[in-house]
């Protein structure tokens, strides 16, 4: 009897089957799909490089061309989400986006480049992007630091060896002030 | 009687799809596609994948897509883990088992390119160091539909979607902008001024009892409200809508009364 009840239920409820290539299928709201870069809102800092896990994410500066470069390729990507949660800009958000099937790994790469800044007082490039420093001065404006922010907003558009050599003369000026 | 709703209703064009893709393999092939699962290593998270999308549910036999134990009798590869160093000579042997015409499917991230083993010593990183493959499929592991999709790209029946994207600033000044909720801290119009050290702490407290996803839109929600409010009691109610917004989860309401503190706080010791 079981077994002829099983039938009617199943004719009943009809076929549970997904009609997939017609229809997109739905994922879940909170799915770990691909990472997407907003590259307008990307400042270029490598966070998400260096948390990425799988190390797909990589950011290399090129002095020759004076860009930051962010590359990505998804062959290896974990979805584990950790660039979205150390991006300090929100310009790296993972999708819903999973049909990620490709037949080279060329088309599975994403490459954004930033331009680098230069130095004020060198005029050599700088090791982080234009953007990124436009954000660290803004930030300063924004913090309660008042008395160094000013100092310390200089400091954001020099090289290292220039940053190095300003801060020995104005220790320099401190010291045969006192 | 709850699951019937869900069920989505199957059309006569799906049908006639189905039918073109077994036509199409038969008519190559004479018989339906034989598929081998080869498991150089893996954590096992991809089979269970891939036994999900032979389940009801997925069911890719409908496309005449079969799984079989032997090499001998395979058309296509699903090949799947890092490629041990163990398993480096058995994976050449399979390969020149299998007859020709062949498809060769990478399954996983450690399939296309080592996963998060891509440098160890004990693997070779990706099936392509060791044979050629045909179609990459990424994901950790990849949804059955995503497998799916992968079979049938590599049958030619749907198109790739992915394309490589390549973007290249111009104009710095003109093109970078700020995304929420980093833009409420520059907020020129908000009656109460917001300091940097103040919009971290928001978003550092919303985090640490959240966690990252939930922590993020908690903070955001909470900054746009203390972007328009006047005074502290004004926020205190204001604050209450992001409680019933959120079903007044007392979770969400703890979180959101610890915010309203780190603000008093804040407000306290500046005075």
């Amino acid at each position: 009897m079981s077994f002829i009840r099983l039938v009617e239920y199943s004719s009943r409820r009809g076929v549970a089957t997904h009609p997939y290539p017609e229809k997109p299928f739905e994922v879940d709201e909170l799915y770990r799909g691909r990472p997407v870069l907003d590259a307008s809102v990307c400042i270029g800092c490598g966070a998400c490089a260096n948390a990425c896990p799988a190390e797909t994410i990589r950011v290399e500066t090129d002095y020759e061309k004076g860009v930051r470069r962010w590359t990505i390729c998804y062959d290896r990507c974990i979805f584990c989400a950790r660039c979205q949660e150390v991006c300090p800009v929100n310009a790296i958000e993972l999708s819903r986006e999973f049909e990620l099937a490709a037949r080279s790994r060329e088309d599975l790469t994403v490459v954004a480049e930033f331009k680098l800044g230069s130095c004020a007082k060198c005029n050599s490039y700088l090791d982080v992007s234009i953007r990124h420093v436009e954000l660290a001065q803004k930030l300063l404006e924004k913090s309660e630091l008042v008395n160094i922010m000013r100092e310390l907003a200089k400091y954001t558009v020099m090289c290292m060896k220039c940053r190095r050599s300003f801060f020995v003369e104005k220790l320099g000026e401190a010291t045969r002030g006192g | 009687m709850a699951v019937q709703s869900k069920v989505v209703p199957r059309t006569t064009s799906v049908e006639k799809l189905e039918e073109e893709v077994r036509r199409k393999i038969f008519d190559t092939l004479k018989r339906s596609l034989y598929v081998l699962r080869v498991d150089t290593g893996s954590c096992n998270g991809c089979e269970i994948e891939i036994f999900a999308a032979l389940s009801p549910l997925y069911d890719v036999e409908r496309f005449g897509i079969k799984l079989v134990i032997s090499p001998r009798h395979a058309d296509a590869l699903l090949v799947t883990g890092p490629v041990t160093r163990q398993y480096r000579p058995v994976l050449e042997r399979v390969y020149r088992m299998t007859p020709d015409p062949k498809v060769v499917i990478a399954v996983g991230a450690c399939a296309c390119g080592g996963g998060v083993w891509y440098n160890s010593f004990a693997v070779e990183g990706g099936v392509d160091r060791v044979i050629p493959v045909d179609v990459y499929v990424p994901g950790c592991p990849p949804h059955p539909i995503a497998i799916l999709h992968g079979i049938l790209v590599a049958l030619d029946v749907l198109k790739q979607k992915m394309k490589k994207v390549s973007y290249r600033e111009e104009k710095p000044e003109k093109e970078w902008k700020l995304k929420p909720p980093l833009v409420l801290l520059f907020e020129e119009k908000a009656p109460i001024k917001m300091s940097w050290e103040l919009y971290r702490d928001i978003v550092r407290t919303a985090r640490k009892y959240l966690g990252y996803l939930y922590g993020a839109r908690i903070a955001k929600d909470y900054l746009a409200i203390l972007g328009q409010v006047k005074t502290l009691d004004e926020l205190r109610e204001a604050s209450k809508k992001i409680v019933e917004a959120w079903n007044r989860d007392p979770r969400i309401a703890q979180v959101v009364e610890e915010l309203n503190k780190v603000v008093e706080k804040y407000f306290a010791q500046k005075q």
